[in-house]
């Protein structure tokens, strides 16, 4: 059976006044029905360009290659505006940190639910409503049928993300793309509208994939995930692969910068600063901040190590010489 | 601040850049333009060739270069009374750049001061501003300006001081929604709490984030003064005989629109360009400074 | 001895205008708040957006005056004191560096500026004394005659704690200060604030949602919700036994990273509450899982409790002429 989206081989190329920028290099990853992918990096890892790239939604002097860009069989980097635009929103839904900036301001949430549902399936206007009533309820809005009538401005941001997520799943995609969902929301809010993705995820064999930058948030929600730094996937896995065994020393640096963990009272850090992605690329992009370069790090190409059949990491260094000594780094 | 914010900034600054470097000849040649004519105002005693005043009726109406017949000693011709139309546009510029800047200065300073305090204060301060900011508006500027000019009498510094004391709504307006921002920022509330004054705070820490806003206000402004005071000037209203204005030298060639036609293109082609150069280079200060770039 | 900070039944009332002819409405943003924090503890302060913890850190800093109530450094009113006064007592390092640094001014504009405005020292004296707290805060001291644009993100919110400390308070308000940074950079400013508290010896009051941060900062903990205390307590014990309803639910919706876990499901409400027009009684009770009858009839008092403070019905000893009581300072409210 083949996955429902793969990616094979993207590139994400910007050019800027100092020189193309390589946001996103070689990133591939194949996502299977009903299964969660986390993406997980720092600011400027490309992850959310990557997920934009699949959208066909990239800035417009940003370009795009990918060897493999195949959603459910159909080659989505031949398709056309019209047939791309008919799979977002019908077969392929989005959903942004900012539900303020993503919900029409001037519309009532009703309209907007229905509109996004006619659109695409067309039908009596009378059915969408009860659909967008149904749904409403299902991620949990109170009150859905007063609600239609509500103006985006009128909701908490609570409420907003779930009416968002609502509007995404009108038509029923089969992937979800949801880009920081949380991150904008408070703490008790944001575990309520994880665990609504996650039962819908269930209930409804949705894939998801989840951009994020909380490893919280990835340990809880993802079956799968992909690690990114500078433009490229240093690590996929399993997430109990993960956590259990984080292999690339990024990961493992970023798993010693949370806090919370007790015991030490200094947390790890990864000195330095993301290098810049321009110009040419020799060696190991993260050799900069490694506490384990070596000379070799920073010549040729290294590609992604299989650990296991769903685990594998991007290092010259076998998986086990750097978890066994993790090195306290200081800033 | 989004994620992966680094990249969209670099991706804004990458399309900042492409829209500067476009936009920047439009900046280079307004303020080429500008410039020449700034040159020409300042220097006009040694460029004009004629005494501006100077009038000899026997050489009335002499056509310009690009007629057949022209006198190569009036390299513009001459108007009805016989002036060096060359040297009159000259010294004309003097008084279109002097209108333009005096009342752009008088007419910023009023604006911006009233603007900043709306802004920064709020409330009940805000509120009086806003009423005086709506009646101004509510104003026709034109029938005033010709109205105050009738009580106080035509004359160059009667129309500077009028039309500075009326085009000022645009600078209040845009200085208090930039104040506004601004003062929502956090670095304003930390310098409260590092015990700054109000006045610092409005000077030291607003004023600079405002200041490019002014600017480009200030071109627009000056480029409306310009032209409002060409068609005060044309009615009659403005600046009076025989001080070389460009609106004047319209006015006066409007008698001879048949037969001479280019006594008005001249003074005219001088305050389209003007115009457009102003206009131009305040477009592309607007992208240099990236103002153009804010929601 | 005085605590470091005092904050004696704080109350801040705002008028909001429905409408440009509407009727005022009154939002109390934060309606009774008492602690203490004793000199070199850091109090955490958490609670949801919008239940008055930025209010609050307004008031203790004196930018504006407070509905009722004082709040007292060293145990003298924050209004009464002199601007200058007040700016070597505490200042504040915020959440987002982007909009705390001007950025018209150079990094050592920025720094002296304090200094500047109290006329402190001599051009050269501020221009040393901003060199040497850029040391403090790990900064080159290149970075001086930069802009906060030139700066990375962690690089600015250095840059931001420096301004802070130049004036030498004696207490640091965080009000979010590594929320808008990336994992690697919070930790690494986290860790700044750690040895900048040692070698200046501050008392931090840190506001922050991220709990994990909290915990690994904290001495006490403070949970606010709507504008009111619902729990305080030594950091350890209220993170081993919370006792308010609401500080479990906000316990429980941690996401640590530990895969074998799942989403929890909190039991709390989705209805965030109206500070216009806040609920009777105890101002949780619509979310509360564990509500009972009196909780919307009576506002709890914050009472001791193993160590700690806690206003919550589960917790009171509830004799009935207390109750009669409560209810009458319930109404005089």
């Amino acid at each position: 059976m083949s996955a429902l989206l793969e990616v094979g081989k993207l590139e994400v190329e910007i050019p800027t006044s100092a020189g193309l920028l390589r946001a996103v290099r070689g990133v591939s990853f194949a996502v299977e029905k009903g299964e969660v992918l986390c993406i997980v990096g720092e600011s400027g890892c490309g992850k959310s360009l990557t997920s934009l790239a699949l959208m066909g939604l990239l800035p417009r002097r940003a370009r795009r290659r990918a060897e493999v860009l195949r959603f459910a069989g159909q080659d989505l980097s031949s398709a056309n505006r019209a047939q791309l635009s008919r799979l977002r929103g019908e077969r392929i839904a989005m959903i942004f940190q900012d539900p303020v900036t993503s919900l029409n301001p001037v519309f009532k949430i009703g309209n907007q639910l229905i509109e996004v549902y006619l659109r695409h399936r067309g039908g009596s206007r009378d059915a969408a409503r009860e659909r967008a009533i149904a749904l409403l309820e299902t991620v949990g809005v109170p009150a859905p049928r007063e609600r239609l009538d509500s103006y985006p401005h009128q909701l908490s941001g609570g409420l907003r993300q779930r009416a968002m997520i609502a509007m995404a799943l009108m038509c029923e995609p089969d992937l979800l793309i949801a880009d920081e969902p949380t991150t904008a929301l408070d703490v008790t809010i944001q575990a309520q509208v994880l665990a609504l993705l996650k039962r819908l995820q269930r209930q409804l064999g949705l894939a998801v994939i989840l951009i994020t930058h909380d490893l919280g948030v990835v340990a809880r929600m993802a079956d799968r995930v992909v690690v990114m730094y500078a433009g490229e996937i240093v690590e996929q896995a399993t997430a109990e692969e993960l956590f259990a065994r984080p292999s690339h020393p990024y990961t493992q640096g970023l798993m010693r910068c949370l806090p919370g963990q007790g015991g030490a009272q200094r947390l790890g850090t990864i000195p330095g600063v993301v290098p810049a992605m321009t110009g040419a690329f020799e060696g190991c992009c993260f050799a900069e901040r490694c506490p384990y370069a070596v000379a070799e790090c920073r010549q040729g190409r290294k590609e992604l190590t299989p650990l296991t059949s769903t685990h594998a990491y991007r290092c010259l260094l076998s998986a086990d010489a750097t978890a066994g000594h993790l090195r306290e780094s200081v800033a | 601040m989004g994620d992966d914010a680094g990249r969209t900034a670099e991706l804004v600054s990458a399309r900042r850049f492409a829209r500067r470097a476009r936009r920047n000849t439009s900046a280079l040649v307004g303020g080429a333009i500008l410039l020449a004519v700034v040159f020409i105002a300042l220097a006009a005693p040694l460029l004009a060739p004629y005494d501006p005043y100077a009038q000899d009726l026997s050489r009335r109406l002499l056509p310009p270069i690009f007629f057949s017949g022209y006198d190569p000693d009036h390299l513009l011709g001459t108007d009805g009374f016989g002036r060096d139309y060359l040297s009159r546009l000259i010294y004309g510029a003097r008084i279109t750049l002097l209108i333009g800047v005096s009342v752009m200065v008088i007419s910023g300073l009023i604006g911006t001061t009233l603007g900043l305090l709306a802004g920064y204060y709020g409330g009940r301060i805000d509120q009086v501003i806003m009423f005086v900011i709506n009646t101004r508006l509510a104003l026709p500027v034109f029938l005033v300006a010709m109205a105050v000019v009738v009580v106080l009498g035509a004359s160059l510094w009667g129309t500077i001081i009028t039309l500075g004391l009326f085009l000022w709504d645009r600078f209040a307006v845009v200085v208090r929604s930039a104040t506004q921002q601004a003062a929502s920022q956090d670095y304003v509330t930390a310098a409260k709490s590092i015990g700054c004054t109000n006045r610092f705070i409005l000077l030291n820490e607003i004023l600079p984030n405002v200041m490019n806003a002014v600017v480009i206000v200030g071109t627009i402004e000056m480029a409306y003064a310009i032209l409002l005071e060409a068609a005060l000037s044309f009615l009659g209203f403005g600046v009076q005989e025989p001080t070389p204005s460009w609106g004047l030298m319209l006015a006066q060639a409007r008698q001879y629109l048949f037969f001479d036609a280019w006594l008005l293109y001249i003074p005219g082609a001088a305050l389209f360009l003007v115009v457009l150069a102003i206009n131009l280079f305040g477009d592309g200060l607007r992208d240099l400074l990236g103002l153009g770039e804010e929601p | 001895m005085n605590p470091a900070i005092e904050a004696r039944d704080l109350r801040r009332n705002y008028r909001l205008r429905r409408g440009i002819w509407g009727a005022q409405a009154e939002v109390q943003a934060v309606s009774g708040v008492s602690f203490r924090v004793e000199r070199g503890a850091v109090l955490g302060l958490v609670g949801e957006s919008g239940c008055g913890k930025s209010t609050l850190a307004r008031l203790l800093l004196g930018l504006e005056p407070p509905s009722a109530g004082e709040a007292l450094i060293d145990g003298r009113p924050v209004g009464e004191m002199d601007r200058q006064e007040r700016a070597r007592k505490i200042q504040i390092v915020f959440q987002d560096p982007n909009s705390s640094l001007n950025p018209r001014k150079s990094v050592l504009s920025i720094l002296t500026m304090p200094l500047r405005v109290h006329a402190i020292g001599s051009r050269r004296e501020r221009e040393e004394r901003a060199i040497e707290i850029l040391d403090h805060v790990g900064l080159p001291q290149r970075v001086l005659h930069s802009r906060p644009g030139a700066l990375s993100g962690g690089q600015r919110q250095r840059v931001a704690i420096a301004r802070a400390l130049i004036m030498r308070p004696e207490i640091l308000i965080c009000d979010e200060p590594t929320s808008a940074l990336d994992v690697s950079v919070q930790a690494q400013i986290l860790n700044l604030l750690q040895d900048l508290r040692a070698e200046f010896r501050l008392t931090y009051i840190l506001i922050s949602h991220n709990l994990a941060v909290i915990e690994h900062m904290a001495t006490r903990v403070a949970v606010m919700y709507l504008g009111r205390l619902v729990e305080e307590n030594a950091a350890a014990a209220l993170f081993a036994t919370p006792r308010h309803p609401y500080t479990k639910a906000l316990l429980d919706s941690v996401l640590t990273p530990d895969p074998t876990e799942g989403v929890p499901e909190t039991e709390l409400g989705a209805g965030a509450p109206n500070p216009i027009d806040p609920p009777a009684g105890c101002r949780f009770h619509p979310r509360c899982p564990e509500v009972m009858a009196a909780c919307p009839r009576l506002d709890p008092p914050l009472v001791p409790c193993s160590g700690g403070l806690v206003a919550c019905h589960l917790y009171q000893s509830g004799s009935a002429d207390e109750a009669e009581r409560r209810k009458a300072s319930a109404h005089a409210e």
